[in-house]
């Protein structure tokens, strides 16, 4: 199967990113070969909606499960109705170790937002677990 | 002639100081509440609310059943309110700007036009016949300020057939419903305390809204604290200070009783009326005189 990681940058050896829609790169990985490419983040600077075209981006590659910090709230809607399952809290290690202890079966999928949001006060969210949820959208 | 009243937070007295200059403006005025999330000027000036309107957005809606899953919509939505994660598109009702511009693309039809909620307009009256006009936001609908120019499109029909003044009770704060309610006016009064939070809270409001050219004052109130900060800040922004209201405890117990700053004593209302006279002068485009 495919799933995608967020990622400082471009090789599995980058830390994971803990934004999803404004993520600096994102990696789609086929479990089977273990083959990565790189993804191009189709609006990391969009005023609103980054998330969900991050979520679109990720149905067209045909992953299946997604690997990153936090989602926010809207991105987590759309990738519950894409059926992607989402593993989150995975900052502060390489995209390969989090790869790893997918493959291991160590992680449980997550398909609730961990990121707050853009709140209509602008609130910007801490997810739980230390990561600084950015803008979601 | 339109004044906003606004301050860059929540306690500062905004809608007293609001309220009370209503009351003593000294040519016909309507009043506008456009803190559409907490509405409460119609209570403070004792207005009879009589008409409700509901205030609507369209939004498109998407019937499954004619949709080819194109992505045309998608692609035309400048605001990533459609994702397209599925057979059909999905919406985000909370990003929508209802531009309608998915409505005109959609080559089967498949989208219809649907109506948002965004709350209520209101109008009403005060005991001595002044109009007063408000927004109620609906709660759960995340953005105020299209429901903001619903009630100033109520408002112009009204101004049209009975030209007044216009004097605003802006939200507090320095976000986008804040700047929606002082966009249009010639002079924006923001109303501020003389304490340290006060000050970092006044200077977010007038860097939030120098951008959009409104000429600026301030007004302290609950004066008698060191107000030093303040009018430091005040002569370097450029701002002038029109008053300094004080608080004492003939307010407290006022206001305690529902009663208004001019009602206090006629020391507070010689001051209120005062400040009504330096704020037209101020907001009287020069050329004009101020026909009080
Ligand atoms: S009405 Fe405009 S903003 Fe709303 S979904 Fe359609 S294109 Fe996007
Ligand atoms: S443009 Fe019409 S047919 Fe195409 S995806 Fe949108 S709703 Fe469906």
């Amino acid at each position: 199967m495919k799933l995608a990681i967020t990622t400082m940058g471009t090789t599995l050896d980058d830390a994971v990113d803990p934004r999803f829609g404004r993520a600096t790169g994102l990696l789609i990985v086929d479990t089977t070969t273990g083959a990565a490419t790189p993804l191009a983040v189709p609006a990391a600077h969009a005023v609103q909606g980054a998330g969900l075209a991050a979520a679109e981006a990720l149905v067209k590659a045909g992953a299946k499960a997604l690997l990153t910090g936090a989602v926010g709230p809207k991105a987590a809607r759309a990738l519950e109705a894409a059926g992607i399952a989402v593993y989150q809290g995975l900052e502060g290690q390489s995209a390969r170790a989090a790869l790893e202890r997918f493959n291991a079966g160590a992680l449980t999928p997550e398909n609730a937002p961990r990121a707050m949001g853009h709140a209509p006060g602008g609130a910007i969210g801490h997810a739980p677990g230390g990561a600084i949820a950015g803008h979601e959208g | 002639m339109i004044i906003a009243v606004a301050s860059g937070k929540g306690g500062t007295g905004k809608t007293t100081v609001a309220a009370g200059l209503a009351r003593v403006w000294p040519r016909p005025v309507v009043a506008v509440d456009f803190d559409v999330e907490a509405p409460n000027l119609d209570l403070f000036l004792n207005a009879t609310m009589t008409r409700e309107i509901q205030a609507t957005l369209p939004v498109p809606r998407i019937d499954p059943a004619l949709c080819t899953g194109c992505g045309a919509c998608r692609d035309a939505c400048a605001f990533n309110a459609l994702a397209m994660v599925g057979p059909v598109p999905m919406l985000f009702p909370e990003l929508c700007h209802a531009c309608g511009g998915c409505l005109l693309r959609c080559p089967t039809g498949a989208l219809v036009e649907d109506q948002r909620l965004l709350g209520e307009v209101l109008e009403g009256r005060t005991p001595r016949g002044g109009r007063v006009f408000a927004g109620r936001l609906r709660i759960g609908e995340a953005h105020a300020p299209p429901l903001m120019r619903k009630v100033r499109v109520a408002l112009r029909a009204s101004l049209a057939q009975e030209p007044a003044d216009v004097l605003i009770d802006a939200p507090p704060g320095a976000s986008c419903p804040a700047l929606e309610a002082v966009r249009d006016a010639d002079l924006v009064v923001l109303v501020t305390e003389p304490t340290p939070f006060g000050l970092h809270d006044l200077r977010l409001a007038w860097g939030a809204m120098k951008g959009l050219g409104r000429r600026m004052a301030v007004v302290i109130n609950r004066a008698g604290f060191d107000d030093q900060g303040v009018r430091t800040f005040c002569a370097e922004a450029g701002l002038p200070v029109l008053a300094a209201l004080p608080f004492d405890r003939d307010v407290a117990e006022a206001y305690a009783r529902g009663r208004t700053l001019d009602e206090v004593g006629p020391e507070h209302a010689g001051r209120l009326r005062a400040l009504a006279q330096a704020i037209t002068a101020l907001a009287t485009p020069s050329g004009e005189t101020a026909h009080a």
